[in-house]
């Protein structure tokens, strides 16, 4: 507890030490008359500045919210008799913005002035703005004494974190894995086995189980045929947020869109069951391997929203893919293909057989217009460059679909399922 | 936030006015610029949030009493007003810097106002009535003084005993 003097006291004293010297300088009792009465509000404003006992404790509060989404959370106030009053300062991260409270009046969108009546509960509602990690606290408690000469500060350690996840339009459009893992789902696998799509017909082998003869086409034929099925399976998918831009060039809006489609993406692959894995290139490479349940989902999410503007090495890059980019996993890049070191990579994981799909996220609507005829010749000679890049790509059997400002993400993703849908391998 | 304005150009206009009162006398322009200055810098204080310009406003106020104690003729307004109308400017702005950055009820703020000015004003009247009721005498002066030496006494004992517990 922090106990310093109000503007009041400093007044008071300071009026009241001016006017004793002046009734000294002038030989008259007035300018005494008038501190006195100053003197003694400060002095009785002391006395009766008992320090109090302050407790805040933060009862329940959200450790996921989605950005704009409302949400609640409860601070126990309790204070010794004699206190009537008292303000908290949640201290609301950047990003967090209390928008209502149930039991106070807020002040100044970070503080509650609250009155007390023994234990009180109230209930502060917080907005995420943008998408991250975002914390409320350490909360600060403020008591002033009963004249007012005197404020308490209190300090409480416990911060609340949470993270903000991104809101963005429903995915409609999946790209589905070409190949599928061994754990059950609801994928149709190319794979023969116990499922319940029908897959061929072939004559019956010692050992089949009986339950699959076909007997229609046995009577027919009139030797025994099984029924092939195709089991159902899950599907990995793996993304890769591509984060390398230069910070303060205006691109930081790549990113922010990278992950927002990643995060719609992961929402509803998760939604269907499938395993996810996630790859960020920003400043550093990290990776996590394909992986099911909520532990593992709110892990690859962490890891999502912890993405910033950076620059990372090839060798990293190159590690980080290896190791959770492998088959039978679908790997969707999202990119703005800045780096030509990510599309060099995309060939050589392509040619050694890894499903791969590219969203580009298309920077050109996001760079200002050029000024002149050099800067206008340089900037379609950049833009045939990343045509020729694609074209290599598609080329190589990586579907590359930009996705340009204003469009929904289902577009891209058409795109590419269509692209997927009449494309074979050169054999 | 309200409150905050109120109490802001409640201050304010309570500056202005003891700003405006001068007795007709010589000198008295000089007490009038220490007011009008003092209501300046009220005025700062309260329209920026800085405090210390309340601090330096009621100082000023304080130097104006000097100044017109000095000056021919009876201080005007009465001691005891300025005195209760400077508790209540200091008492105004300080509330309406306080609700701007942590929020203030309303109802506790006006019982401390109130308690702050009757006990200034209290005070002040009574120390008035000492001092000019007992020129002639003397004798209710030294009552004062023995019942102020034994009220701080007794108030200085008890401090000691509470810091010794």
């Amino acid at each position: 507890m922090i106990r310093y003097s109000t503007t009041r006291l400093r007044a008071y004293a300071a009026t009241g030490l001016v006017g004793m010297f002046g009734a000294l300088a002038v030989g008259h009792p007035e300018p005494a008359l008038f501190a006195v009465p100053m003197v003694v509000l400060a002095i009785v404003g002391l006395v009766a500045a008992r320090p109090p006992e302050v407790e805040v404790r933060i009862l329940d509060a959200p450790t996921s919210l989605v950005e704009g989404e409302r949400r609640k959370v409860t601070l126990v106030i309790e204070a010794n008799e004699g206190i009537s009053e008292l303000t908290v300062n949640l201290a609301p991260a950047p990003g967090i913005e209390i928008v209502g409270v149930e039991g106070g009046d807020l002040v100044d969108g970070t503080s509650v002035a609250v009155r007390l009546a023994g234990e009180t509960e109230i209930e502060v509602s917080i907005v995420a703005q943008g998408w991250g990690r975002r914390s409320l606290g350490p909360v600060q408690a403020y008591v002033m004494s009963p004249l007012g000469v005197v404020e308490h500060r209190w300090t409480f350690e416990e911060t609340v974190r949470m993270v903000s996840i991104p809101s963005d339009a429903v995915v409609n459009e999946m790209l589905v894995p070409r190949d599928t893992n061994l754990h059950v789902g609801d994928l149709v696998s190319k794979l023969r086995g116990a499922g319940s799509e029908f897959a061929e017909l072939r004559p019956f082998h010692h050992g089949d189980d009986p339950k699959a003869l076909n007997w229609r086409v046995s009577s027919r034929s009139g030797s025994l045929w099984v029924n092939e099925r195709h089991p159902e399976r899950n599907g990995d998918v793996v993304l890769v947020v591509d984060a390398q831009t230069q910070p303060g060039t205006g691109t930081d809006i790549l990113v922010d869109r990278a992950v927002r489609l990643a995060g719609s993406l992961l929402r509803e692959y998760g939604r269907r069951r499938y395993r996810l894995g996630l790859v960020t290139v920003d400043g550093i490479v990290r990776w996590m391997a394909p992986g099911s349940g909520e532990a593992h989902r709110r892990r690859v999410v962490e890891q999502l929203l912890s993405v910033q503007s950076g620059d990372s090495g090839r060798l990293a890059i190159e590690r980080g893919l290896a190791r959770a980019a492998r088959r039978p996993a679908l790997v969707i890049v999202l990119t703005p293909l800045l780096d030509d070191s990510l599309a060099g990579l995309a060939h050589s994981m392509r040619v050694s057989g890894i499903d791969l799909a590219m969203i580009e996220i298309d920077p050109i609507g996001f760079l200002a217009a050029p000024t002149n005829e050099a800067r206008m010749a340089g900037r379609r000679v950049w833009r045939m460059e990343r045509e020729r890049l694609r074209d290599l790509l598609a080329g190589d059997g990586i579907p590359v679909a930009p996705w340009r400002e204003g469009e929904p993400p289902d577009v891209p993703l058409a795109r590419i399922a269509g692209w997927r849908s009449t494309w074979r391998l050169p054999v | 936030m309200a409150l905050a304005r109120l109490t802001g150009l409640g201050s304010i206009l309570l500056g202005i006015s003891l700003a405006l009162f001068l007795p007709d006398v010589d000198g008295a322009p000089y007490a009038g610029l220490t007011g009008w200055m003092g209501a300046a810098l009220l005025f700062i204080g309260v329209w920026f949030g800085e405090e210390n310009a309340i601090v330096f406003s009621a100082i000023a106020y304080a130097i104006k009493v000097t100044i017109l104690s000095a000056l021919t003729g009876p201080v005007d307004p009465p001691v005891w007003a300025q005195a209760l109308i400077v508790v209540l400017i200091v008492e105004l702005a300080s509330l309406s810097v306080e609700a701007r950055v942590r929020g203030r009820l309303a109802g506790p703020a006006v019982t401390r106002i109130a308690v702050a000015g009757l006990l200034a004003m209290i005070v002040s009247v009574g120390l008035e009535a000492l001092v000019y009721g007992t020129e002639g005498t003397g004798t209710g002066l030294r009552i004062g003084a023995v019942a102020a030496v034994v009220f701080l006494g007794g108030w200085l004992t008890m401090a000691w005993r509470r810091a010794t517990d």
